[in-house]
């Protein structure tokens, strides 16, 4: 038996996004940089190691919007078009950096990992990825589980009971959906906690959730084992595993973590942010002058201490990527060590990070998850660890009430309600109000009007989205945020002002469902509360 | 840098610590004001330091990439067209220290409102619960009918808010709309203040902080505000 476990919990979460007409909007981008990046090369990875019969046991987050945009038949032909119009560039980018050996060698590993992440894509999965996932969960190698339908910042939605109880039950219909299983987590968006909601949660037949670390300490009283062993939460009979602080600077921080060692392979220099626009394409330059990622990079980490760059060398980072896998390991079991001595159980340590880390901004990121995982697969000591087996392997019978916390800045709410966004929550809460009003008011309806009201739901829960507030806060891409809070709100109250005076617009309606095509079984009576 | 470091500086390299600081009209302002100033300046740069020093924020905001020039303005938010027809407040918890307050003013409510707001008679009125001894009390801020939103100091924690918009009247007070409750969370864990037997080193060791924070300075990802309680001086150093 192990003498203390590890959780790795890896979220997969998007913002739905889907334009009337491809490349409409550069954010679309998003999903196909996170699908070519990290989901199909992890994917890979995964697969071989369940083929080559490496035990591992991960948990996955996969957020209903993200779930729904990579089942969407349109998207995933724009992925396909994506693939296309990098595969072309990449067959320039051979061209023309053949004078210069060690870029256009990169080029040529770009090149190719575009053509087999094709080749994945539709050759594998029959261009839906999540059947990929479906296949880890079955064969017990991965555990999936849900957040909130539009990944909303629960603390702000507290109040909205019904609200609140309509994202979980339109995100277990499309978990359900989309993997033929229950979800016995829970993730809470930005680890958003205020108490309560484990007694929705366990309405909901939930066993657990994940907190940041001061929603434990600051809480009714310090758990008996720390951090470092789940709790009940008051009376629920839900469970919460906290975070673990130290396992995140590994993984996430450029300066004090590994992903910043120099042999890396550096995130931000893309040649979209150097080469001119003719060269680049449309899908590269979008008309009003925005650029997204191109995937082609070629230097390592080097310009933030040294004068020149250096092009980046694969060759030279397996050692790293071993070493690092082996520093972690060993600074893990060096804590459950030291843990021993003041816990009555073997530690868990919980490692969530946001899946994209790896891949996509870490480009070894895969890579050195592989390299822990078989480190693991021979170790006495430490091992991987689903959540629920945790559970049902130690009888956890401490109960607390947690505190409220956020893995923001500051640890509670800032990021999400400030200067830049605080002008979006009078008009959310309002068409959430209006939505049980609606719901109230139609309780029975049929036909056009009921597609009006299910998709008026729709609206409203994409409007509670928390990565609206956060792009605004962050000042990237905040004009598009904000236009998409907009246009859920204007969509919602088009459909409500329409229904009071009793018409619906068809013509408009089969449009917004056709964009907003997300969630098709939504049943606008879960807003009744 | 300490109080005590400040006062031993001679007042030219006070002006001079203060110019990096970036406080203007420096040489015009008396030694002890430039010395408080200089401690806000630090102060509130730490503050921004924590800030960027957030790891996983910034590992989700990498998802989002997208190199544009536009700026957003107020104006394209503002168009979007409700009616909102009851008068409402609601309060939400930035954090332990402040609270975002909006509101708005029913048909009926809105010609009462603006009259009060002329006579400096339009309030939000504050009430504080202490939710360990079950004190209660208030204070108002009054507000403009012009104004619709409002961030508000809490001045405890543990404790729980919510907020009356209020018309105060000759004849008696007319509450319009009364808001959510929220609780300002402790900033320090309970056990600390109150169980001597749990000892900073094994505090830090079960709150898998060891070794973090061992100048203080707040380094790292303090999105966790662990050092909030280290420096309260609440807990018993370990041997």
């Amino acid at each position: 038996m192990a003498k203390g476990y590890l959780i790795f919990e890896l979220t997969c979460h998007l913002p739905f996004v889907k334009s009337s007409c491809p490349g409409e909007y550069p954010e679309e981008n998003w999903l196909n940089d996170a699908i070519n990046n990290t989901y199909l090369p992890l994917l890979r990875t995964l697969r071989r190691l369940d083929t080559k019969s490496v035990p591992f046991k991960l948990t996955f987050t996969i957020s209903p919007t993200l779930a729904s945009m990579l089942s969407d038949q349109i998207l995933q032909e724009r992925f396909v078009s994506y693939l296309d119009s990098r595969i072309a560039l990449g067959e320039k980018e051979v061209e023309r950096t053949a004078s210069e050996p060690d870029k256009n060698k990169l080029a040529k590993m770009y090149l190719e990992t575009f053509l087999q992440n094709k080749t994945d894509f539709i050759g594998l999965y029959g261009m839906n990825i999540l059947d990929g996932f479906g296949e880890l969960q079955k064969n017990g190698k991965i555990n999936i589980i849900t957040t909130f339908a539009t990944h909303c910042f629960l603390p702000f939605f507290q109040s909205y009971t019904g609200s609140v109880e309509a994202q979980i039950y339109t995100a277990i219909a499309t978990h359900s959906a989309m993997f033929n299983t229950t979800p016995r987590g829970f993730w809470l968006p930005e680890l958003g906690y205020r108490q309560g909601i484990e007694d929705t949660l366990g309405k909901f037949k939930f066993d657990y959730f994940f907190t940041a670390i001061h929603a434990f300490l600051f809480g009714s009283k310090v758990p008996s084992n720390g951090i470092y062993a789940p709790v009940q939460v008051g009376n629920s009979g839900v469970f919460a595993f906290c975070r673990d602080l130290a396992s995140s600077m590994y993984v996430l921080s450029q300066e004090e973590g590994y992903p910043g060692d120099f042999s890396y392979r550096e995130y931000s220099h893309d040649i979209s942010g150097e080469l001119e626009a003719d060269y680049l394409g449309k899908d590269i330059v979008y008309p009003d002058g925005s650029r997204v990622n191109s995937g082609f990079k070629y230097y390592s980490n080097t310009d933030r201490y040294r004068d020149a760059k250096l092009v980046y060398d694969p060759g030279k980072v397996d050692g790293v990527i071993k070493s690092h896998a082996e520093n972690f390991i060993y600074n893990l079991k060096k804590r459950v060590k030291k843990l021993l001595r003041y816990t009555d159980r073997p530690p868990v340590i919980v490692c969530p990070y946001d899946a994209q880390v790896f891949g996509h901004w870490w480009f070894e990121g895969i890579d050195w998850l592989e390299a822990v995982i078989k480190e693991l697969a021979s170790d006495d000591d430490l091992a991987l660890i689903f959540p629920e087996d945790y559970l049902a392997k130690n009888k956890c019978e401490e109960k607390i009430s947690l505190s409220y916390s956020s893995y923001g800045n500051g640890g509670y709410s800032g990021d999400w309600l400030n200067g830049s966004n605080d002008w979006i929550y009078r008009h959310i809460y309002s068409i959430t109000d209006k939505m049980t009003e609606l719901a109230n008011r139609f309780p029975d309806e049929g036909g056009l009007k009921r597609r009006a009201l299910n998709h008026a739901a729709r609206e409203a829960l994409l409007a509670q989205a928390s990565d609206w507030p956060f792009i605004m806060k962050s000042g990237i891409a905040s004009p598009f945020a904000a236009k998409q809070v907009k246009e859920h709100v204007s969509n919602f109250l088009k459909i409500y002002n329409d229904l009071s005076g009793n018409s619906v617009d068809t013509e408009w309606l089969t449009t917004i469902e056709r964009k907003n095509s997300l969630f098709p079984d939504i049943d606008y009576h879960i807003f009744k509360g | 840098m300490t109080k005590n470091r400040l006062q031993s500086l001679s007042d030219s390299e006070l002006v001079s610590v203060a110019e990096q600081q970036g406080i203007i009209n420096c040489e015009d302002m008396e030694r002890e004001d430039l010395i408080d100033s200089i401690i806000d300046a630090f102060e509130e740069s730490r503050l921004e330091k924590l800030e960027d020093d957030n790891w996983t924020i910034k590992s989700v905001c990498r998802k989002f990439d997208i190199f544009q020039d536009e700026e957003i303005s107020f104006d394209k938010m503002s168009d979007i067209s409700d009616h909102f027809n009851a008068s409402k407040v609601e309060i939400l918890l930035v954090n332990p220290l402040m609270a975002f307050v909006f509101w708005e003013y029913g048909d009926s409510a809105k010609e009462m409102a603006q009259k009060c707001s002329r006579h400096n008679h339009l309030l939000l009125r504050v009430h504080e619960k202490n939710l360990s001894d079950g004190k209660e009390s208030f204070f108002d801020i009054p507000v403009k009918f012009e104004e619709n939103k409002w961030y508000i100091n809490l001045p405890s924690n543990g404790c729980q808010y919510y907020i009356d918009l209020v018309c105060h009247l000759a004849s008696g007070d007319k509450v319009l709309a009364t808001s959510n409750k929220i609780e300002s969370p402790l900033k320090i864990t309970r056990d600390i203040v109150s169980n001597e037997s749990i000892n900073r080193s094994d505090f830090l060791v079960l709150a898998g902080v060891y070794g973090f924070y061992d100048d203080d300075d707040g380094s790292g990802d303090n999105s966790q505000k662990i050092v909030s309680f280290l420096n309260t001086g609440s807990i018993r150093e370990g041997d």
